[in-house]
């Protein structure tokens, strides 16, 4: 799929279903374009190339709640300067799902902006990864580069990991990184179970404070439909 | 009538017994102070009760309202009235405090309360305390002050109203505002009816809350019980006097580098042993 967001336009598009593997944007100067992903069945490999021209805003908001194995991929190219990109995944992987999250952003110009944030839970014998690069090319003076990944490991046999990795080419710019990787352990448990919740319920409370935040992006339908997801997968 | 009762309770923590046979029973309305050098058991004891994984049950019983809880799992034993105070309380990753505190308040009930009412007795709760109701917003414990901590402890304490509350140094950390704030709360709820089993270093805190009782336990037993002018004697004298007067050995506990700073602090504290 192929799509232009023409200078000064300013568009949303929500993709679910049928999402095709390979997704070509480039938004215009002045242009604003919000695209959210909300992924609920068997997850697609998805590879997704940005290009971002003067002054350009792109926010992309992915809650994926799928199953399965794949790979999804993103490159954003800031290619003009005052471009601005923002990223907010929230992944819930489950049973025997391997996900695998590539996302980079790329300054090409002096004054772009971009900021990243992962949040993911590992239950079961699920695998997750997140690997982000945030690329400061020579040139692109006084930009701000941020990203930073949470992910949550339950089970013994899930594990999950993040790789967080900043290029930068330029002096004078802003860069930061943050990475947690954190395992549940028997002292989180045991507070909330020794206020009265059962295991079941102190793990649906975590999963839903790493995840629920993503859904106030979407409509009352797909904010229902993630909290079933939630409530289903925690009780495998 | 309600009772906590203890009898000749055996806990292993990694292969060591560190409570070597503990008796102890309390009353409805008893306020009990718990007393003892570090490392001698008091802690131990109150995770016991509460059912820490850790903390293994190897011999005795412990009952209450006639009940084995020994059997029973933590959240049961919180439902059946048991609340501990942490003296350090978990930092939860990604669970906001208001979600948290609006869940252990409904397990308790058949129906959900209304959001209005959880509201309004949520604001409640954080005046009473003399925190900022913004704090609800907040992860839980995450980034808060040791004093922020130890009021959100007693906080939780006023919402779920147990029969018997074990406070495990609730007074450390807290400024003197604080500890009046704190020690009001508790003595409010125990007015009411609720039971105690306070730990403290301090006796700042005890004659605030005022104990009807003080025990002593050394080398994992209680070895006195006795009226809370104990609590006085302690805090002028120290436990040299216990052996002296019981002829009680006080086992030195051993000295274990633990490090709560940074890496650079753990190596430095590693290489002077």
């Amino acid at each position: 799929m192929k799509l232009i967001v023409k200078k000064n336009e300013d568009k949303t598009i929500t993709l679910g279903k049928d999402i095709k593997d390979s997704l070509f944007l480039t938004v215009e100067e002045n242009a604003k374009l919000v695209l959210k992903f909300a992924v609920y069945q068997k997850m697609p490999a998805i590879n997704l190339t940005v290009h971002l021209k003067k002054n350009a805003n792109l926010e992309v908001v992915y809650a994926d709640f799928s199953s399965g194995k794949n790979k999804v991929s993103a490159a954003i190219n800031l290619d003009e300067s005052g471009a601005n990109a923002t990223w907010h995944l929230a992944s819930l992987a489950s049973e025997q799902d391997q996900k695998e999250f590539n996302i980079s952003f790329i300054h090409e110009a002096p004054h772009t902006q971009a900021d990243m944030q992962n949040y993911g839970v590992a239950l079961n014998e699920a695998r997750l990864v997140f690997s982000g690069v945030n690329h400061i090319k020579n040139k692109a003076k006084k930009s701000n580069t941020n990203q930073s990944a949470k992910i949550i490991v339950f089970d013994e046999k899930a594990s999950g990991k993040a790789n967080p990795i900043l290029r930068i080419d330029e002096h004078d710019v802003l860069a930061s990184h943050a990475a947690i990787v954190g395992r549940l352990n028997d002292d989180h448990l045991f507070y909330l179970k020794s206020r009265g919740l059962s295991e079941k319920e102190a793990k649906t409370l975590i999963v839903y404070g790493y995840l629920t935040p993503i859904a106030k992006h979407f409509d009352k339908l797909t904010q229902t439909k993630i909290t079933h997801l939630i409530e289903e997968k925690c009780h495998v | 009538m309600e009772q906590l009762v203890i009898k000749n309770l055996h806990v292993k923590v990694d292969q060591k017994e560190i409570l070597k046979g503990v008796n102890l029973t309390i009353n409805q309305g008893d306020n009990v102070a718990l007393l003892g050098p570090n490392g001698h058991g008091k802690s131990t004891l109150l995770f016991a009760i509460m059912g820490h994984p850790k903390y293994i049950i190897t011999k005795g019983s412990i009952t209450f309202n006639k009940k084995d809880i020994k059997k029973l799992s933590v959240d049961e034993r919180s439902k059946l009235g048991l609340f501990l105070g942490f003296q350090n309380p978990s930092e939860v990753p990604g669970v906001v405090n208001s979600d948290f505190l609006k869940n252990i308040m409904n397990v308790r009930r058949d129906k959900p309360m209304s959001l209005f009412t959880f509201y309004k007795e949520l604001e409640n709760a954080y005046k009473v305390m003399g925190i900022p109701f913004s704090m609800a917003n907040r992860n839980l414990n995450e980034g808060f002050s040791g004093g922020e901590k130890k009021r959100n402890e007693i906080l939780q304490m006023n919402l779920l109203n147990p029969r018997l509350s074990m406070l495990d140094e609730i007074d450390s950390g807290l400024d003197v505002d604080a500890i009046n704030v704190v020690a009001k709360a508790i003595r409010e709820k125990h007015q009411a009816g609720m039971s105690l089993l306070v730990i403290s270093h301090y006796a700042r805190l005890f004659n605030l809350i005022k104990p009807n009782r003080a025990v002593i336990m050394v080398n994992g037993k209680i070895v006195l019980d006795g009226k809370p002018d104990l609590i006085k004697r302690i805090d002028s004298e120290g436990y040299e006097w216990i052996k002296n007067e019981l002829g009680i050995e006080i086992n030195k506990v051993e000295n274990k580098t633990v490090s709560i700073g940074a890496c650079a602090t753990k190596v430095a504290l590693q290489g002077k042993k």
